[in-house]
């Protein structure tokens, strides 16, 4: 018994630094998931991590696992959200979803936006900020609409690459 | 499913105008494949950040109110008044009536008083004889 509990406690102090150490890691993805609830995200992803860290295996990747939880926790609250009645503010009107950006973010992204071919910058500006249809953009630049859809698949993946500074 | 194929699916949500996060297949991709969660949540967070980025579509500037173009609009009222005036009494039918002609106009600038953006007189002399002279002054001030 008293093995046991050296070995639970090694196991617990091992976990704990886990934590510790993919904290900053895992709020970064929280933020880019959900900016003004990642703190309480990660609240309560590491409080059900902490009561499930007994099935947690420690020679697997704890910061695959941990992200695994975080977005977990982020569909459960998203969920639970869209099943909410809409809130309407005093004038019986839905509040308008407030963008929060970080200025880092914002640098980073007109960065790899000046970066991307310009058909592929304007595809991507076109479709996503005016909200044009990929049919209104095939007949603007001239192209067939599989062309137009490729430049805007190939610019969207773009956007999946980890900034260059990242941790 | 593959890379390949799970990309297809995103893109295709995109296309649509939906949310990934809706869908229930690729969101059970995501929570089984955590390497691939950091690489989407960048390009949610940067699809989201985008229209902070692109230029707002142009839209017209209303005019700049400037009393030198205040001036300029009255003026050009009151000429059009003026001429007018002048052509309908100028007719041959008109002469004959005793409205009068106008023999002469004007326009001057006044100095704007207090308030006022821009100010204009019109004078049209209306009747210029030995013995008695018609003037009308119209005062038009913006304020």
């Amino acid at each position: 018994m008293a093995r046991a509990t050296v070995s639970e406690r090694t196991d617990d102090r091992a976990f704990v630094l886990l934590l510790e150490q993919q904290r900053a890691h895992v709020l970064a993805f929280l933020r880019r998931l959900a900016a003004g609830d990642a703190e309480d995200l990660l609240q309560e992803t590491y409080t059900k991590v902490w009561r499930l860290r007994g099935g947690f295996d420690p020679a697997g990747n704890g910061a695959a696992w941990l992200l695994q939880a975080a977005f977990r926790t982020f569909c459960d609250q998203r969920s639970r959200r869209l099943r909410q009645p809409a809130t309407r503010d005093a004038e019986g009107d839905h509040p308008a979803p407030v963008a929060v950006c970080r200025l880092e973010v914002r640098d980073e992204l007109a960065h790899r936006l000046a970066a991307l071919p310009p058909l592929e910058r304007e595809l991507l500006l076109g479709f996503h900020v005016h909200e044009r249809s990929l049919r209104e953009l095939a007949a603007q630049h001239g192209l067939p609409l599989n062309t137009v859809k490729s430049h805007l698949h190939r610019a969207r993946r773009q956007l999946r690459e980890q900034p260059e500074n990242h941790e | 499913m593959t890379p390949a194929e799970i990309d297809l699916r995103l893109q295709a949500l995109l296309d649509a105008r939906l949310d990934p996060l809706d869908d229930p297949m690729y969101c059970a991709h995501l929570a089984e494949h955590p390497e691939q969660l950091e690489a989407f949540a960048l390009l949610r967070e940067r699809l989201a950040v985008l229209p902070l980025l692109a230029p707002p579509v142009a839209e017209p500037t209303p005019p700049r109110w400037r009393w030198p173009v205040a001036l300029g609009g009255l003026a050009a009222a009151v000429a059009l008044a003026v001429v007018g005036t002048w052509a309908m009494l100028a007719t041959p039918t008109m002469v004959a009536t005793s409205h009068g002609r106008v023999l002469a106009a004007s326009l001057q600038e006044i100095r704007p008083t207090l308030g006022a953006a821009a100010g204009a007189r019109a004078r049209t002399v209306l009747l210029d004889r030995a013995d008695a002279k018609l003037e009308v002054f119209t005062v038009w001030s913006v304020q």
